[in-house]
């Protein structure tokens, strides 16, 4: 009997779970590739939706659960992110194959401003680069962000305001260093 | 306060903020919806199998296996089964088995890098890992253990103590002893201060080769800036040729101090003790000698 109705509740939960799936996989993915650029984002999007098939009624309790997918997985690309770079550092593997997440029209000018900014990412902290993903190449509300990272609203600006500033000085300095390798000018490199 | 406007909507921005309103323009590529049944088929293995498992053959004793990074293959005592935990140990790690399915690591690096439903038992010479369910790396090192859990739980037991590690957190025994305030290096510009940044390090290079004070704030500004850019070989090598060359130089207890911090922080405790009594020997009458002495002691009470 308790099998059976173990059973009528995982096979409930899958089929909305599935929904969740179809509607917010691509950007999932694409979230912790840009949270974790050196992880397999299609693993990652796995371990995430397995996460989701085994906590049915943590789901069932979100009131966002978009929300809350975003929540658990910044947590995976971060856990994944910091093994990744153990690993390496440890010589215990080689790089993890990397998945395509973007869509195929992206442009060559998007790819380029794509690579700047991950790279200007890897300056921030844990804390602020999961906010600027979030709010700014997500397109996230604050509120929802606010509920992912378990943080006051305050608190999202403020990593926000500081995210902002930091990302900012950072390709900047990318594009002094380009300036002055390529004798271009500052502008007309960063453009 | 209000929601702040993204860059992607704000029609008025430039540079930077370009750059990353079209970085953010990109679309998701959409995800292939065969690809759910993969989630089930993984969520259904759970623990999950050990699919990690190495090609090569292992050798295989009671119930765990271990691995080496290097692929050499080993002659099998058993054949393995799959159901056996692998435990996958890089070169030069110095292990061994012993009743129980207890690895005994003694030093070097070794992972579990699959779930597993057995509990997995490995000692080293500072704490005992156990683990079930998770994924792990440990790291043996001369002066201590460093535990890191990738999935799952772990508990680490040192003597009496009980530690339960979550996914993404790690743990080293013996913890380094805290350095004091007062004993952390500042921040300098002692030397080529003018030229740009890309260029003082040949810069006091240059200036190191001379003798006198320049000299020797050259070469204490070369392992300062060494160790800012991340270079803690090349910084305890300009300190250690600093001591060579002007071992009572006016900057010496500065040298001392920070060849000192830098080794603890390196975990070579036995250098760093033996830097702290070369101060305390040195530098008697230097105002900090009360705070090298307390980070002496704290060195001497690390287990050996």
């Amino acid at each position: 009997m308790l099998s059976a109705l173990r059973h009528a509740t995982v096979d409930v939960s899958s089929d909305s779970i599935r929904s969740l799936y179809v509607e917010h996989a691509s950007a999932l993915r694409q979230a912790m590739a840009r949270l974790a650029p050196d992880v397999d984002a299609d693993d990652l999007l796995q371990e995430l939706f397995v996460v989701v098939l085994h906590k049915p009624e943590a789901l069932a309790r979100a009131d966002v659960p978009r929300a809350w997918l975003f929540g658990i997985a910044v947590k995976l690309a971060a856990s994944r992110r910091r093994s990744v770079r153990l690993r390496k550092f440890l010589g215990l593997d080689s790089a993890e194959h990397v998945a395509a997440v973007d869509a195929p029209s992206r442009t060559l000018e998007q790819r380029d401003a794509q690579v700047k900014v991950t790279r200007a990412l890897e300056s921030l902290s844990e804390a602020k680069r999961q906010v600027f993903v979030l709010f700014e190449l997500q397109g996230l509300p604050g509120e929802e962000i606010a509920a992912a990272l378990e943080i006051p609203l305050k608190t999202v600006w403020t990593r926000l305001f500081h995210a902002r500033r930091e990302v900012t000085d950072a390709l900047e300095r990318q594009a002094l260093i380009e300036a002055r390798t390529s004798g271009l000018p500052k502008d007309e490199v960063r453009s | 306060m209000s929601q702040p406007t993204r860059w992607l909507d704000d029609p008025t921005r430039t540079g930077p903020e370009a750059l990353v309103a079209r970085a953010a323009e990109v679309a998701p590529k959409p995800v292939d919806l065969h690809t759910w049944d993969d989630v089930l088929a993984r969520a259904a293995a759970r623990p999950r199998g050990p699919k990690l498992l190495p090609t090569f053959v292992v050798s295989a004793t009671l119930g765990v296996l271990l691995v080496l990074g290097t692929r050499t293959v080993l002659k099998p005592d058993a054949p393995p089964t799959p159901a056996s935990p692998v435990l996958v140990a890089m070169e030069n790690t110095r292990w061994h088995q012993e009743p129980g399915d207890l690895v005994v690591l003694e030093s070097g690096k070794l992972s579990l890098p699959a779930p597993t439903s057995q509990v997995v038992r490995v000692r080293t010479p500072h704490v005992s890992i156990e683990a079930r369910a998770s994924r792990f790396l440990a790291d043996v090192a001369v002066n201590g253990t460093m535990v890191f859990v990738e999935e799952g739980e772990v508990v680490v037991r040192i003597g009496a103590q009980e530690r339960r590690l979550r996914a993404g957190e790690s743990l080293t025994w013996p913890p380094a002893p805290v350095v004091p305030e007062k004993l952390l290096v500042r921040p300098t510009e002692l030397g080529c201060s003018e030229v740009p940044s890309g260029e003082r390090l040949a810069c006091l290079e240059a200036e190191a080769q001379g003798a006198g004070l320049t000299a020797q704030a050259a070469l204490y500004e070369v392992g300062a800036l060494e160790l800012r850019a991340g270079h803690h070989g090349a910084a305890r090598a300009a300190w250690q040729s600093s001591l060579t060359r002007f071992g009572d130089g006016v900057l010496h207890p500065e040298v001392r101090l920070a060849l000192l911090v830098e080794l603890v922080r390196e975990r070579d405790f036995g250098a760093a003790l033996e830097a702290a009594r070369d101060f305390e020997r040195a530098c008697a009458d230097d105002a900090r000698v009360e705070d090298v002495r307390t980070l002496r002691v704290a060195l001497e009470a690390l287990p050996r």
